[in-house]
């Protein structure tokens, strides 16, 4: 057990539900015990980062550690999502890796062009997933100083 | 007997009568003054010449008479001391007649002394001079014409010679400007006296109009000459208050006649009253008709002396031999034309006979022999009663050269194919050739005297038109293609050609068109237009439609790669975990199944990687550079060896091959060939694997070979089709996508890529890139 990790909110938003679920056990094989949010559109990820909508009581001053977000969504996109986090003060310096199907370079590009901090492509092979999600756990929510998590507590 | 006295007193008597009777009947004017020069005794003559009755002019002094002028001579020479009986003093003086005219005489005076020796009365005689003085002006007059070279200087001289002769101060010569209808000032003269002389200069400045009254106008239309006796009283006189100013009197003018027409006025000024004088008149008239004469004379004099000198010139600059020869046919002139035609020198020729030159009919004969064709005309004219015949001659060797010419570029217009039609400036048609005729069916008669189309405003467009005349303004030349109508109402195009054609005298007089028929050429010229046309059309019409299928393979991959693979990612996960967490409830064929789920869901995976590289190389744009393979052959080979580190493998790797193509499509070639040969010696104890570049009929190859499986010849054809496999799966994995893709790269290139192999032994793969630049040309 990584006892630095149980504090640490990671925002997922994904809306196959067979990779929500994959991502899910992923995470739990890979042993991260971090509260995961699951948001099935772009339009819920704003709803919830910006205390809106059906996450208006949500107390907005907390901030995940780190969003990973899928490019293809229903409503508003990936891109969209992450044109809007870099826009607002509020979610400008939070961590964001963009976790998709595409190997287009042009998504990549744009991804970066955006002001996401990571590009990782979804493995077709599980065990490589399990993989990714240890390597994911252990460099965002361990290595990583976040910039939102700090300015958190400076509040508090 | 009469006595000695009675003799004496009767001789005396009858000497005394002879006396009376030469006294009375003189020609000369005679009286007898006495001591004090009044006249005691008078003659008839004398009372003619002073326009007196004998009483009237017995008792009147001399002084009366004479000119004030002349008095001082007369007096001095009365004081001159006497010797002999007589004394005579022949003087020319100015009288004063009764009517206050003046007359010039020959005065001749004898006095007559007592024989104490003292004058006891004198005898003048006087002779009227008018007639002398008339003769010396027409004298003088005549010299003076004769001698100046034209009227315009002579002129002043006449002015003077009449003034100095008959004692005026000043005058001027008039005539008429018929254009302006007035009457000018042309010749001056007067003393030399600064008011005179400013007089004549306003006079000079003068122009009076024809129909104004005036001095110069009724001297100009009256018969007789004009006298003003007191040009201050005189009304017509205009030019009063300047006369006044010059302290002039009299005034008198006469015309200058030339047959009965006045050419000219002269008028005269004098500072003394002048009163009119009969004789004068007369003198005047008389001048005047003189004057005109020799102006008539001397004009056709210089007339005759210009139409010799005209004569002469056109003799000596004339292009045509000119001879003149006399009744015995002798040359007596030969101008420089003649010299040239013939050869020989005036000199030469004058006195020798014409037939020297012109031996027989119509034929010269130069000086070095040579015969040549002439045309003459002769004509005679006689002279001091002597025939003298002029010929004419022409050289018509150049004529007949010319003529030869004018025959060659007729037969040129007549035989050339292209029309040709010559346009006089008034736009119309004034000759035609036979080609015309051929090309539009119109013949000659029908078409001369027409306005050709090109040249009718109203058919042609302003456009055309206007650049016609522009072009033919500014360089004399047109070049257009027209449309026209055949006679036969057909439309052809013309390929026309206009130019302007000058005369002998530069003048634009003619316009030539000449243009043939390019009908057939505009229709081939049309209809390829139209496939050119059509062809963009369709180009365009391809190029939006592979845009579109481009754009439609663009989204279909994108679908691909992140719809197709989610899937298959579930499939894989959850089959893994059923793997992992629920073994214990699996039999060993469900296990098996579950495995055989999560290689196929592999496969798939890698077949859905495959097909969107093989998307992407067909829709991609190539980058061409010089690109490093054996480079990219070592890093690749390194990567797989990385995959499976137990195996034996040897490389043999050429360095150094460089082709120019996209370096990112050439390492998916290489990755392609070099896999391949890795996956299929994959069985092999030990691996050999060659890469390099050989020379191959004239190409650069590079090549790929290994000692694995090969694969039958026979079966090459479907090496580089898609999904196209010569292994099972279960013998040697793969998606038959690889090489089809290569194929793909090697086509976008311009390139070739074939196999060789040997079943067992392994296979060799090939391809070749042309050098850039040269893909393009194919």
């Amino acid at each position: 057990m990584n006892t630095k990790t149980i504090d640490k909110v990671i925002l997922l938003v994904e809306d196959n539900p067979d990779d929500q679920e994959l991502a899910l056990l992923a995470f739990k094989e890979a042993n991260i015990t971090s509260k995961i949010i699951t948001c099935s559109d772009g339009e819920e990820a704003l709803d919830y980062l910006f205390a809106t909508g059906m996450y208006a009581d949500r107390d907005a001053r907390i901030m995940p550690e780190v969003m990973l977000l899928d490019l293809k969504l229903p409503k508003v996109d990936g891109f969209e999502v992450l044109k809007r986090v870099r826009e607002d003060p509020r979610t400008k310096l939070l961590p964001v890796v963009v976790l998709t199907t595409s190997s287009e370079q042009k998504d990549l590009v744009e991804s970066y062009q955006l002001g996401t901090n990571s590009y990782i492509r979804k493995p077709v092979d599980f065990s490589k997933f399990i993989e990714f999600a240890q390597q994911f756990g252990s460099y965002w929510l361990g290595l990583n100083e976040s910039p939102i998590r700090r300015g958190v507590r400076r509040e508090n | 007997m009469p006595t000695k006295l009675q003799q004496s007193q009767s001789d005396l008597q009858k000497s005394d009568e002879r006396f009376r009777a030469i006294f009375d009947h003189a020609a000369d004017g005679i009286g007898v003054l006495d001591n004090n020069s009044h006249y005691i005794q008078v003659n008839r003559k004398l009372c003619e010449i002073l326009g007196y009755i004998e009483d009237e002019l017995i008792g009147k002094p001399l002084s009366e008479i004479m000119h004030p002028d002349d008095h001082g001579e007369n007096l001095n020479q009365s004081d001159q001391p006497i010797s002999g009986l007589v004394d005579t003093f022949p003087l020319e003086k100015r009288y004063i007649r009764k009517n206050g005219s003046i007359i010039w005489v020959h005065v001749s005076t004898a006095v007559v002394h007592g024989p104490s020796g003292d004058p006891i009365y004198s005898i003048s005689s006087i002779t009227d001079l008018s007639e002398r003085k008339r003769l010396e002006i027409f004298h003088s007059v005549a010299n003076t014409l004769a001698k100046s070279k034209t009227i315009t200087k002579a002129m002043p001289r006449i002015i003077r010679i009449i003034c100095e002769t008959l004692g005026w101060d000043c005058g001027a010569h008039w005539k008429v400007d018929e254009e302006k209808q007035q009457y000018y000032c042309t010749e001056t003269w007067s003393l030399a006296n600064t008011q005179i002389k400013k007089f004549m200069t306003y006079s000079s400045q003068c122009v009076f109009p024809v129909d104004h009254e005036g001095f110069i106008k009724r001297t100009w239309l009256s018969n007789r000459p004009v006298w003003i006796s007191d040009i201050t009283t005189e009304s017509i006189f205009k030019r009063a208050s300047q006369a006044v100013e010059a302290k002039l009197q009299s005034a008198f003018a006469f015309q200058i006649l030339s047959a009965d027409k006045t050419i000219g006025i002269l008028e005269f000024f004098c500072r003394n009253t002048q009163k009119p004088d009969s004789a004068l008149h007369e003198t005047a008239l008389s001048i005047g008709v003189q004057i005109g004469q020799f102006i008539q004379h001397k004009q056709i004099e210089d007339a005759q002396k210009r139409s010799e000198v005209q004569l002469s010139c056109i003799i000596q600059s004339a292009m045509q031999a000119i001879i003149m020869v006399d009744e015995e046919m002798n040359i007596v002139l030969f101008n420089p034309a003649a010299e040239k035609i013939f050869g020989y020198k005036s000199k030469d020729v004058i006195g020798t006979k014409i037939n020297k030159l012109i031996p027989a009919r119509l034929m010269g004969l130069r000086r070095n022999r040579e015969e040549f064709p002439i045309e003459a005309s002769i004509s005679n004219l006689t002279l001091s009663g002597k025939k003298f015949y002029t010929v004419i001659l022409s050289d018509l060797t150049l004529s007949l050269a010319a003529e030869e010419n004018l025959h060659l570029a007729t037969e040129v217009i007549k035989n050339v194919q292209e029309a040709i039609v010559i346009i006089n400036a008034s736009m119309k048609v004034i000759s035609v050739n036979p080609a015309f005729t051929s090309i539009t069916g119109f013949t000659e008669d029908e078409a001369i005297g027409k306005v050709p189309r090109i040249f009718n405003e109203d058919i042609n467009s302003n456009d055309l038109y206007q650049a016609m005349w522009s072009s033919l303004r500014k360089t004399g030349h047109w070049y257009g293609e027209v449309w026209d109508q055949r006679k036969n109402g057909d439309s052809f195009c013309q390929g026309l050609s206009l130019d302007t054609i000058k005369n002998l005298y530069g003048e634009i007089a003619y316009y030539a068109a000449v243009f043939y028929d390019i009908t057939d050429r505009k229709h081939t010229e049309e209809r390829i237009l139209n496939l050119n046309t059509e062809l963009e059309q369709r180009v365009t019409e391809r190029t939006r439609q592979l845009q579109a299928s481009n754009k439609e393979l663009e989204a279909f991959s994108y679908s691909v790669s992140h719809d197709l693979r989610a899937p298959l990612r579930a499939i894989d996960g959850f089959s893994q975990l059923l793997l992992k967490k629920y073994i214990d409830q699996l039999d060993e064929p469900g296990n098996n199944y579950l495995q055989r789920i999560r290689n196929a869901s592999e496969r798939m995976g890698g077949l859905i990687d495959d097909l969107l590289q093989l998307s992407k190389v067909s829709a991609c744009k190539i980058k061409t550079k010089p690109v490093d393979l054996s480079q990219l052959v070592h890093s690749i080979l390194t990567e797989l060896q990385e995959t499976e580190t137990n195996r034996q493998v040897e490389f043999n790797i050429q360095d150094g091959v460089f082709i120019d193509a996209d370096p990112r499509l050439f390492r998916i070639v290489l990755e392609n060939l070099i896999s391949n040969a890795w996956k299929f010696t994959g069985r092999k104890e030990r691996t050999i694997i060659c890469f390099g570049i050989k020379e191959q009929n004239g190409e650069q190859v590079v090549f790929v070979n290994d000692n694995g499986a090969g694969f039958n010849i026979k079966y090459s054809h479907k090496l580089f089709g898609a999904f196209q496999r010569l292994h099972s799966v279960t013998e040697f994995e793969g998606t038959g996508i690889g090489l089809a893709t290569v194929l793909r790269i090697m086509n976008l290139h311009g390139g070739r890529i074939w196999a060789d192999s040997t079943l067992g032994e392994g296979a060799t793969f090939y391809f070749v890139v042309p050098p850039p630049g040269s893909s393009e040309d194919n």
